[in-house]
């Protein structure tokens, strides 16, 4: 149980408040309602840029790091294809160096030449790092090339091309400011060691005063038609083993049936003693490491599915045997209730350490306030525990076809 | 709105709150270190054995024994013991380190007798199957291929091989061949000597209260002294080198590793350490991150930090960048570490890192789970209880010459080996 209560400020800012009287610390979460899924196609790494921009100071603030360390604190960002996170956490005797430090930059972020030019160069060389010097490191973009041909969810939020970020002008950035960041399009969540009236007095002082400057992010995106029949394409990667990937979409966070589709890909695929891994690993020798995970999302999730292949397997063979332990799965071959149990009591363990921690319990408050259902942050577990055997299995057969599936095959690059 | 031009007061942190882990001797011999209850319905349970891969000088060895400890005896396979595990919701996660290695048992509290009962019994005469250990090289060969398609796996090792030699106990990089080269016997024997569950140190955080604590002591049976291997393998001491580059083809950055072998150091010099690595790039706002990343764009990230080896610590830099930027990079970061004694932090910078590392030493002890790896560091270590109260104290009354004259003592970018991996210009 997750205690919280929750206000709005007049200009449209949601407040969470969470009291946690065992921490020594003050947590400011702060979720906006924009990801990747809202830049245009040739504008695509946007919010991730801007992510970096808005530790650049604002007008009241020179540095907005100096700030945060002064006050004995820290802070850290992380952008994906639906929404921005920002958080930031001191010690609870300076909350309030926080409040400042949050609100004059929703306030007035001080967008200049020079730090959006300095950014440019980190997130140029982010980009390499992550996606050019690690295996398999395009992988996203590949599988979500794949996946969508018009939806905004074709490209990661690390972005589709790096000339994007490297071409991003002042007004460009600028109106993205303008459009997303503004109190109507975020949700602030203070936790920790700090009473729900210190809050309601903070949130007064310095966020009230912050105009309704822009519309509520409506989150109207092109839809693809879900893939019919299977996609295919091939690439080279530096990574020296030989891989395959395939990729479904599957039903959105809200939907129960995304729990039975985390839960069947987990007993397929999500440890050592799934079929994917004992079978094709362990015993056949035909992958070196192979898994199943789906992503849960709020538009839609993703069923991935993957063996790096050992030396002299083919690619072909790789799929065949992926394919039929997935069919076999769906068909109610492997799995029973002792399973269900299993992956229950699995679901539920990490959840509880998830909400051990402070930051976990703000974001997921935020997270679940963005989606519109607040109160079902309570109720997790119990979902968990309403998926049977039989769902799960129909749910599987119902969002994944094997005859449709987006296959990547990953090839060593040869050197030149 | 004229309030907003000034920042509320940061008040200075100059003092921990926490409450260390009581101390219980079982009845069975076990030392129990347990954390303040939380009411979370999760435990951790952390054993520890004072061994790790810095005991052998190849380190696969006991890394693939610590990895393969759970994966089948004499009547159950790997399968079944971890399917035992996760019917009840909890995880068995293995680690080694250089000094030491380590189990947590992760579960929820109403199945803690089961999920420990389950360890126990099945952990206990582990028989190392040939099929296990054959797919355990299988994987791992291939984990380590594809590390070693990474700039930064190179400028690492390459610095590290530098500094320490090949076959060091501090040299911690395998090679295809060591993990071709284990056998069961030596698993076997490694275990018997060094990782059997009664010579272990033991720690329990979360929701653990008396009830939990006795079925623990139920459960645990007689425990045996902890056993240190007897002397690290040989530290060589090779020819100093300072440069140090390796091209790779089809790398877009450039990884850039400098280091330098510390000796053991006392606990004040280790505290110094710590808080003159803050300046140099422990922290977003130090000088590395603040000249290379904010002020010019170099990298994505660069940071300094001090790691433990075998005989003392190694200081080490490290950052990614664009080929072009590469030298330019290394050429800043040397001007940097002179600065520290040419120019030492005064005044605003020096400040703003006291509170800084106050903040972050406080916070460090938060949360159910902060206080096991804070204690195993400090008897790993033979440190005392103090260790961080004083560092707290120490972070306020360092002075800007100790800082300059440890900087120029420790931190002589001519000391340093650099190496450079990845695409070079």
């Amino acid at each position: 149980m997750i205690s919280f209560s929750r206000f709005v400020l007049p200009n449209g800012l949601r407040v969470i408040h969470h009291y946690d009287p065992d921490s020594s610390v003050v947590v400011l979460n702060t979720l906006f309602n924009v990801g990747a899924r809202d830049e245009s196609s040739d504008k695509t790494g946007f919010a991730h840029l801007f992510e970096h921009l808005m530790f650049g100071g604002s007008k009241n603030v020179l540095s907005y790091d100096k700030a945060v360390e002064n006050a004995g604190g820290s802070n850290n960002a992380f952008t994906n294809n639906e929404y921005t996170n920002y958080y930031i956490s001191v010690p609870a005797e300076n909350a309030e160096t926080a409040f400042w430090l949050e609100s004059d930059r929703i306030f007035q972020l001080n967008i200049n030449p020079q730090t959006l030019e300095v950014q440019r160069g980190v997130v140029v060389e982010e980009f390499k790092q992550r996606c050019h010097n690690a295996p398999f490191g395009l992988l996203w973009h590949h599988l979500r090339g794949l996946l969508y041909q018009k939806s905004p969810y074709r490209w990661p939020a690390i972005g589709e091309d790096l000339s994007h970020i490297e071409n991003a002008m002042l007004e460009d950035v600028s109106a993205f400011y303008k459009k997303h960041y503004h109190p109507a399009n975020a949700i602030l969540c203070v936790a920790g060691q700090i009473s729900e009236e210190e809050t309601r007095t903070l949130c007064e002082k310095w966020y009230a005063d912050i105009a309704p400057t822009g519309e509520v992010n409506n989150n109207l995106y092109i839809s693809d038609p879900l893939p019919k029949t299977r996609r295919f394409m091939e690439t080279e990667d530096p990574s020296p083993n030989p891989a395959v990937f395939m990729v479904w979409r599957g039903p959105a966070f809200q939907n129960p049936e995304s729990v039975a589709l985390e839960f069947f890909a987990d007993l397929l695929g999500g440890s050592e003693i799934s079929p994917i891994y004992t079978l094709w690993v362990k015993e056949n020798l035909v992958f070196n490491d192979a898994a199943a995970f789906y992503v849960r999302s709020h538009n839609e999730g993703l069923f991935v599915l993957y063996g790096v292949l050992n030396e002299g397997e083919t690619h072909a063979h790789g799929e065949k045997c992926l394919l039929e332990t997935l069919s076999d799965a769906i068909a109610g071959k492997f799995f029973t209730e002792r399973h269900m149990e299993r992956v229950k009591n699995k679901a539920t363990s990490a959840l509880l350490f998830e909400k051990a921690s402070l930051i976990n319990r703000a974001q997921k408050l935020c997270y679940f306030e963005n989606i519109g259902e607040i109160n079902r942050v309570q109720d997790e577990d119990a979902v968990y525990r309403n998926v049977s055997l039989q769902v799960m299995l129909k749910t599987a057969a119902g969002n994944i076809n094997p005859d449709a599936a987006a296959v990547l095959y990953y090839h060593p690059k040869q050197s030149s | 709105m004229t309030f907003r031009l000034t920042a509320p007061e940061a008040k200075t942190i100059k003092t921990l709150s926490f409450v260390p882990p009581k101390e219980y001797t079982m009845s069975g011999g076990w030392s129990l270190f347990t954390s303040p209850k939380r009411d979370l319905g999760v435990i951790k349970l952390l054993f520890c054995w004072p061994c790790g891969t810095a005991h052998k000088a190849a380190p696969t060895l006991a890394r693939a024994t610590q990895t393969l400890r759970l994966s089948g005896n004499k009547n159950l396979s790997a399968e079944e013991i971890q399917e035992g595990f996760e019917y009840w919701g909890a995880a068995a996660n293995l680690d080694v380190g250089l000094l030491s290695s380590t189990l947590v048992l992760q579960t929820q509290k109403q199945h803690l007798e089961q999920s420990l009962k389950w360890l126990m019994e099945q952990g206990a005469e582990p028989v190392f199957p040939e099929k296990e250990l054959s797919v355990f090289k299988q994987v791992e060969t291939a984990s380590l291929l594809r590390r070693m398609q990474t700039p930064r796996y190179w400028s690492s090792r390459l610095c590290f091989e530098a500094l320490y030699g090949k076959d060091s106990a501090d040299t911690r990089f395998e090679n295809p061949e060591d993990i071709e080269n284990l056998r069961v016997a030596e698993l076997k024997n490694w275990f018997e000597k060094h990782l059997r569950f009664p010579a272990a140190r033991l720690f329990a955080s979360g929701d653990f209260g008396d009830e939990e604590r006795a079925v623990v002591e139920s459960l645990l049976g007689t425990a045996a002294p902890l056993k240190q291997p007897a002397s690290f393998s040989q530290t060589q001491n090779p020819e100093f080198k300072s440069n140090i580059r390796h091209g790779m083809e089809h790398a877009q950055q450039v990884s850039l590793y400098m280091g330098k072998r510390l000796p053991r150091l006392t606990i004040q010099e280790m505290q110094t350490a710590s808080f003159v690595n803050m300046f140099l790039g422990g922290f977003f706002g130090s000088r590395l991150m603040q000249d290379l990343r904010e002020t010019q764009g170099l990298t994505y990230g660069v940071g300094s930090g001090l790691t433990p080896s075998a005989h003392g610590f190694t200081w080490y830099i490290n950052g990614e960048m664009n080929s072009q930027n590469a030298e330019k990079a290394a050429v800043a970061t040397r001007e940097i570490m002179l600065g520290l004694t040419s120019s030492p932090p005064v005044g605003e910078e020096l400040e703003k890192a006291r509170r800084y590392v106050s903040g972050q030493l406080r916070a460090g002890f938060d949360g159910p789970f902060s206080l096991p790896a804070k204690w195993q560091f400090l008897l790993q270590n033979n440190l005392p209880e103090s260790y961080y109260a004083t560092y707290m104290d120490r972070i306020w009354s360092i002075t800007t010459d100790e800082i300059s004259v440890f900087a120029d003592n420790y931190l002589r970018p001519d000391s340093f080996t650099l190496a450079l991996a990845g695409k070079l210009s």
